[in-house]
């Protein structure tokens, strides 16, 4: 025990010495006031002083006690408004048989007490003292008549003091005494050794004997009641004389005085002693209801503690303070409760340990999970089985060119509001869930979210999840510019095997039909001649045709030696255009970005680019071309890029127009080679740009390329 | 004896309900001070013959409710306190007097407690009219006192003598005090 603690202790130890110290005032009051004595008399004072000290101590004790619980009712703490319940109840319980005892009490005290006054009683009293006075009277007159004779014998005495030892040798007496007028001792004879010095009467009997009064008084001498005569004896002298009284009488006469004595004092002090009762029997009343409040207050306090306990360990339960252990407060009810929330408690902390590593591991493999997603090329979405999105990993999002991680918890059909473009792709996802396949695999065809005409090809595989955790997985993986690519792989490999084994003969056959022209030129007849020019005009310019073919696909299949270098886009459109300016056919309109916007870029490769469009352009506008060249910056996605559009107010795309238009060797135009936007898309694809066509609202069609901007 | 019973109840009744106007009457009637005691102490002086002797005169007027007490035997007790001032050394002495009634002998008893001298007198006025001269020996340590040493003399009721039941009121009624002056005077004057 620490210091604090023993002082806390000493404290809380005060209250209960207080009222002891308060209990035994009282009984010592109460043993003091029935006694009638004056044994307590000095320190009578000391008592009351005490007694209120004690009092005024104890009440402070249950001021700070009433105060502390208050405060705690105040502040809500648990076990307070129980406590003060407690209290009351108890107090309830206690007081009011306190206060019937106190009013019986007191009933009874007062009753007591005017039992012990009787009239008859009094009066036998009364009557008994003035028997004795009569008595004492009798005495006294006898006294009266034996000093009367004594003064007679004495009085023409020669020798007084031998006449008074005579005189008292014969009598009853037991002092004879003659003094002057003044006072003075003329002589004594005492019987009595008390009574060998004779005490001069007081200078007021000495005056009235002096006028002739007999003085005749019946006084104690010790233990004893004796009758005292003065009077005169001539010739001016005063004669004393004591005489005893019969002894048989004097026990009576002692303990008639004695009683009436007392029964006269109670009488007195009737009212008074009513009064003390009073005050004491208010004093025990008042350590009664003192103890009953500290009790109380003590044994709500006691008896709530381990609720309050309970009550707060509850509270921090609840805050998730798991494992918390309460001191067992005895073998009752209460000690049980505790014992079995410790045993809740531990049980809560061993579960709430094994929740943690649960949710440790979960959060594991979570983490696990998304680096694997994180790091997986295809995209991933899991759906539960009510249709909402919950798992989206970066390579979806990457795949299908929108932000899915903020529509993590929405349900699908959310997805289609925010982007049109994955209607399918949401579509079918709904579809394969409602028919409850287990697994499946198809090929998707997405538009592309920039608003391009270029289709998105998914592979997509799906499952369903297992029974644990109900709902879907999907897997895609785009294949658009794998397709691409294997297609462009076979035309570069078609273009590469005819520029080979096709243009290798082109130029033998143009030179022989040349000189078979030149051998059989004016030797023929003028029939033959002319056919014969005519065939071979026509095998040339065929062979030309062939060899401008097979170099456009010596040009598709031709691997890439770009040098890119800073290109001003428009100024390269200028230049192209203006090879253009020469045909009054045609009608070009630039709308070209202020800004002169640089790009990365082969300018030979770009230049034949826009060569193809602009050809491609003017084959489908027809007899009346007309087409626009723009370049604008824009911003997508966070990437800058410069769009290039050419614009032509034909007869727009072919119908079915689709990402495969801009393959080798498809065209809607009868002499068209098949190579121009096969080039485009080459070219544009060199250059990690897009391209796309549109139609345009107002008729023709629009080709855009969008290049990274430098 | 009926009519006698009767009558006894009544006046037990009566004297039940005076009893309760008295108990909470009686600490404002205390408090008062109904009938104020009172007293002087005339003259005092040292006398060596050859012991030394407190010769007082006291003008004692009991209130009516302590000569009431001595009538019913309870004996009243004075305290007399004799100490020198700023004299060195410090001279302190106290001397009792009681005053009792015997009922037999119908007489006033005046009696020193320390020394058990007793007078008596026949009736009440004798007997404070007895304290006009009071002489109290004292120890032999007063047979030095200096000449012209202050000496001041004080009176008071004994409370703590009263029987028990008195004392509460005594500390609290005014009638139970005497409270006489303090007397002061020079030894030799």
């Amino acid at each position: 025990m620490d210091r604090r603690q023993l002082i806390r202790w000493a404290f809380g130890l005060l209250p209960a010495l207080a009222l002891i110290g308060l209990l035994l005032a009282v009984l010592l009051l109460a043993g003091d006031a029935e006694a009638d004595t004056s044994r307590l008399g000095r320190w009578w004072l000391w008592i009351l002083g005490g007694a209120a000290a004690a009092v005024a101590l104890v009440l402070g004790a249950i001021a700070a006690r009433v105060w502390e619980l208050l405060r705690a009712r105040r502040a809500r703490t648990p076990g307070a408004r129980l406590a003060t319940r407690w209290t009351i109840a108890l107090l309830l319980l206690a007081v009011p048989p306190v206060l019937l005892v106190y009013g019986f009490a007191l009933r009874f005290l007062n009753t007591t007490i005017d039992s012990w006054f009787n009239v008859r009683i009094e009066r036998g009293l009364d009557d008994a003292l003035a028997l004795g006075r009569l008595w004492l009277a009798d005495e006294t007159a006898r006294a009266r008549a034996d000093s009367a004779a004594l003064a007679t014998r004495v009085a023409a005495a020669v020798d007084l003091q031998s006449s008074l030892e005579q005189e008292l040798d014969a009598s009853r007496a037991l002092q004879f005494a003659v003094f002057g007028t003044d006072g003075t001792l003329r002589a004594a004879a005492a019987a009595d050794p008390r009574l060998l010095l004779p005490t001069p009467p007081d200078s007021a009997v000495l005056l009235r004997v002096r006028e002739g009064t007999i003085e005749a008084s019946s006084e104690p001498l010790g233990d004893e009641l004796v009758v005292r005569i003065v009077r005169a004896l001539p010739p001016d002298r005063i004669l004393l004389t004591i005489y005893p009284l019969p002894a048989a009488m004097q026990p009576l006469a002692r303990n008639i005085e004695a009683t009436w004595n007392d029964y006269q004092r109670l009488a007195f002090l009737r009212n008074s002693l009513k009064l003390t009762f009073t005050l004491i029997l208010s004093t025990v009343l008042l350590l009664s209801l003192l103890l009953a409040v500290l009790a109380a207050l003590r044994v709500a306090r006691r008896q709530v503690a381990p609720v309050a306990r309970l009550a707060e360990a509850t509270r921090d339960i609840a805050r998730g303070n798991y494992g918390l252990q309460i001191a067992t407060s005895g073998d009752d009810e209460l000690g049980f409760l505790t014992e079995s929330f410790n045993r809740m408690s531990r049980e809560l902390d061993a579960a709430s340990a094994s929740a943690r590593e649960s949710q440790a591991m979960t959060e594991r493999q979570r983490a696990y999970l998304e680096t694997v997603l994180g790091r997986l090329s295809s995209g991933v979405l899991t759906w539960d089985d009510q249709g909402v999105l919950r798992t989206a990993n970066p390579a979806a999002s990457r795949i299908l060119g929108v932000e899915l991680e903020p529509h993590l918890g929405q349900p699908l059909a959310a997805l289609t509001q925010a982007w049109p473009s994955l209607t399918p792709l949401v579509a079918a996802l709904r579809a394969r869930a409602a028919e409850g396949v287990r697994e499946w695999r198809e090929e998707l065809r997405l538009p592309h979210a920039g608003g391009s005409d270029i289709a998105q090809i998914l592979m997509l595989r799906g499952a369903q999840l297992p029974a644990g955790a109900p709902g879907f997985v999907a897997v895609f993986d785009d294949e658009t510019v794998l397709n691409q690519a294997q297609r462009e792989a076979a035309w570069s490999e078609v273009a590469r095997r005819l520029a080979h084994e096709v243009k290798n003969p082109l130029t033998p056959i143009q030179l022989s039909a040349e000189r078979l022209r030149m051998r059989l030129a004016g030797k023929l007849e003028p029939a033959d001649a002319q056919l014969l020019e005519k065939a071979s005009s026509t095998i040339v310019a065929q062979v030309e045709a062939l060899k401008t073919l097979v170099n456009a696909f010596g040009d598709y299949a031709r691997p890439p030696q770009l040098k890119l270098e800073p290109l001003r886009l428009n100024a390269l459109i200028d230049q192209v255009l203006d090879l253009y300016e020469h045909d009054p056919r045609l009608r070009i309109l630039r709308t070209l970005d202020a800004s002169d916007p640089l790009v990365r870029a082969d300018a030979g490769r770009v230049r034949q680019l826009l060569h193809n469009l602009v050809k491609n352009a003017i084959e489908a506008s027809g007899d009346d071309p007309q087409i626009e060249l723009s370049t604008t910056i824009v911003d997508s996605g966070g990437r800058h890029e410069v769009a290039l559009r050419v614009s032509d107010r034909g007869s727009g795309l072919p119908p079915g127009f689709d990402d495969t238009w801009f393959e080798p060797y498809r065209t809607g135009k009868p002499r068209g080679s098949g190579l121009g936007l096969a080039v485009v898309r080459k070219v544009a694809d060199e250059h990690g740009a897009r391209v796309a066509a549109a139609q345009r609202e107002d008729g023709g069609a629009v080709f855009t390329v969008w290049f990274v901007r430098d | 004896m009926l009519r006698s019973m009767d009558s006894s109840t009544r006046s037990s009744r009566r004297a039940e309900h005076k009893y309760i106007a008295r108990c909470l009457l009686l600490p404002w009637l205390l408090l008062l001070g109904a009938c104020h005691g009172g007293g002087s102490i005339e003259s005092a002086r040292i006398v060596r013959m050859p012991q030394p002797v407190l010769d007082a005169s006291l003008s004692l007027r009991p209130s009516t409710q302590m000569l009431a007490a001595l009538d019913r035997g309870v004996p009243l007790t004075l305290r007399l306190r004799l100490r020198t001032v700023d004299a060195m050394p410090a001279l302190d002495s106290s001397r009792r007097i009681e005053l009792r009634y015997l009922p037999l002998a119908q007489q006033y008893q005046l009696r020193d407690l320390d020394s058990g001298q007793m007078r008596y007198f026949a009736r009440q006025p004798q007997l404070l009219a007895a304290l006009d001269r009071v002489r109290l020996p004292l120890d032999a340590s007063w047979a030095g006192l200096a000449e012209g040493t202050a000496c001041r003399l004080s009176l008071a009721l004994d409370v703590n003598a009263l029987p028990a039941p008195l004392r509460l009121p005594a500390l609290l009624s005014s009638s139970w005090r005497l409270n006489p002056p303090e007397h002061r005077w020079t030894a030799g004057s």
